[in-house]
């Protein structure tokens, strides 16, 4: 026999998430009836949820507007409960639920942008770690350079997108009308400084390809390769040198390790 | 005095995290809720950790979902059993209710019927939790806007006997008894004397909005006047216990908060000096 506890908890479940009103008959009712006590948990499901997404996703809320934004909210609240303890996580399925959505998918700027808002999200409390110095560089003997491999900090995330949505939610965070949506493919580095404050910027295809081959497990002597192959640098070493100074100036890098023990940050995509 | 007592908290709040560094307000301890550091790091995790240097900390869950009939989420134990490592606090608490089924969380405190039922099925998973913290959980009673058919007792005499049975601890709110006794129309004092005073480590106090016909438990208002009124009674009842504001909307500057703290330290003081003038004269 299933138990009443167990049953009285599905169909609670029921009416939160399906507005099913069963459970109304197994409410007391009394100066407020089974379907007013009810509406009071079903408002309130709602309710939190909207924030949520409210407080998560803020320029997107205003690229769309009320109409839309509020389409939105319903939308995913309808399809997406939440499968999380804590609500840090509950928007987390929405670039995914905008991809598929039949309407929302017509415009894929918009699954991008609430990409790139849950892509700040997860720099801002991505584990913490020191950053390699200069110095720690400076210290590697010549004959380890190319087999040298880099350990990026956990908050750093290479965003690529086919879309100007950066630019975007630029222009909308400074309260500026944004720029029409446009495919054009972008890489974006996102991550956390070291005052704790999210920070992007864009990176050159060289720079974008080089990040990928470290953060791939590539050394230095692949990138070495890479830049000897795709640019006319006199020097490669130097154009990675240069380029290993502004990435440990900026705190990207947790490490410079050797060997081939494998990378422990990837791309999100 | 137990040597549980830690004197007036306030739940810590992302709005205040600055401030409170900076100003390194009265206050005698802090709440968290544990969920809101369940994140590997950056700023809520520097504050936290900042803050926890200076003042005393106990935490509070809001997912444990203790009462619910899914297992246990031992994922989620293990999360809350390492924030408590790092975190180091005077105890754990959660809520006596149930937040979700089937892996959806509602993200509510939903009441649970008053049956012999959910006490055996709650208390036995009390055991459970407690087993695998180590140490004894504080349980809290939900502001509730519907009741059961099928519960068997009131709710004071279900908490107390799932708490006598898990061999737990209480963390009585002082507003959700009165938010409730609104909603289901009993009296609070009722309530109060019922529950056992050996069992009581922590008070709540928090405002709500209260709309005529209901009351709703918002968080987002002071303390009211008569929930000041029904703290008084617990005071008389428990004795010193220790004491927090909670705030989670329509959140004032923190200056505000611990002014309206130091009204709980002052109705103590003077609530509790009576108690011990009285306990004299009667012995
Ligand atoms: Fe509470």
């Amino acid at each position: 026999m299933k138990s009443s506890l167990h049953q009285r908890q599905q169909q609670m479940m029921q009416a939160l998430l399906h507005g099913n009103d069963e459970i109304t008959q197994h409410i007391v009712c009394d100066t407020l009836d089974a379907q007013q006590r009810l509406s009071i948990y079903q408002t309130g499901y709602r309710l939190r949820l909207r924030e949520v997404i409210d407080n998560d996703h803020p320029i997107l809320g205003h690229y769309l507007g009320d109409t839309l934004f509020e389409q939105l909210i319903e939308g995913y609240i309808d399809a997406v409960p939440s499968a999380f303890r804590s609500l840090r996580y509950y928007c987390d399925p929405l670039p995914d639920y905008l991809s598929n959505d039949p309407f929302f998918s017509q415009h894929p700027q918009i699954a991008e942008l609430a990409r790139f808002e849950r892509c700040l999200l997860d720099s801002f409390d991505a584990a913490d770690c020191d950053s390699a110095s200069t110095t720690t560089l400076q210290q590697i003997p010549a004959a380890d350079w190319p087999t040298l491999q880099l350990r990026f900090h956990p908050s750093l995330q290479l965003f690529n997108t086919p879309f100007n949505v950066v630019d975007i939610w630029q222009a909308l965070k400074a309260e500026h009308l944004p720029p029409a949506p446009q495919q054009q493919t972008a890489c974006w580095v996102v991550w956390r400084n070291q005052e704790r404050l999210t920070e992007f910027r864009s990176a050159e295809p060289i720079e974008q390809t080089l990040l990928n081959c470290f953060l791939q497990g590539g050394d230095c002597s692949l990138a070495a390769e890479i830049i000897a192959a795709q640019t006319n640098a006199t020097s490669a070493a130097n154009e990675l040198l240069t380029l290993l100074l502004r990435w440990l100036a900026l705190g990207w890098i947790q490490q410079l390790v050797h060997g081939q023990s494998p990378p422990n940050v990837t791309p999100v995509n | 005095m137990s040597n549980h007592y830690l004197g007036f908290g306030l739940g810590l709040r992302t709005p205040h995290f600055q401030d409170v560094l900076e100003t390194q307000p009265d206050v005698d301890w802090f709440e968290i809720i544990s969920e809101n550091f369940m994140v590997a790091g950056g700023k809520p995790k520097y504050y936290l950790h900042a803050i926890r240097e200076r003042y005393p900390m106990v935490m509070h869950g809001v997912s444990m979902s203790i009462g619910s009939t899914e297992p246990l989420d031992k994922d989620y134990l293990k999360q809350l059993k390492q924030l408590a490592n790092e975190v180091q606090p005077a105890w754990i608490s959660d809520h006596l209710c149930w937040t979700g089924l089937d892996g959806i969380n509602s993200h509510d405190l939903l009441p649970l019927p008053y049956t012999e039922e959910a006490i055996n099925h709650v208390a036995e998973r009390i055991i459970q939790v407690q087993d695998i913290l180590g140490r004894q959980l504080l349980l809290e009673n939900v502001s509730s806007y519907l009741s059961y058919t099928d519960s068997a007792m009131s709710e004071w005499t279900f908490y107390n006997a799932v708490v006598e049975r898990a061999d737990c601890l209480m963390l009585l709110d002082i507003n959700n008894i009165y938010v409730s006794s609104r909603n289901h129309h009993f009296d609070p004092e009722t309530y109060l004397n019922a529950i056992n005073p050996a069992r009581v480590r922590q008070f709540h106090l928090a405002g709500h909005s209260d709309v005529g016909t209901h009351v709703i438990d918002t968080h987002d208002h002071d303390v009211c006047d008569s929930v000041w009124a029904l703290y008084r009674q617990a005071l008389h009842r428990f004795g010193p216990i220790s004491t927090m504001i909670e705030r989670d909307d329509n959140i004032p500057p923190l200056q505000q908060l611990v002014d309206e703290l130091n009204i709980a330290r002052q109705l103590a003081a003077t609530t509790l000096q009576d108690r011990s003038v009285r306990e004299v004269a009667y012995s």
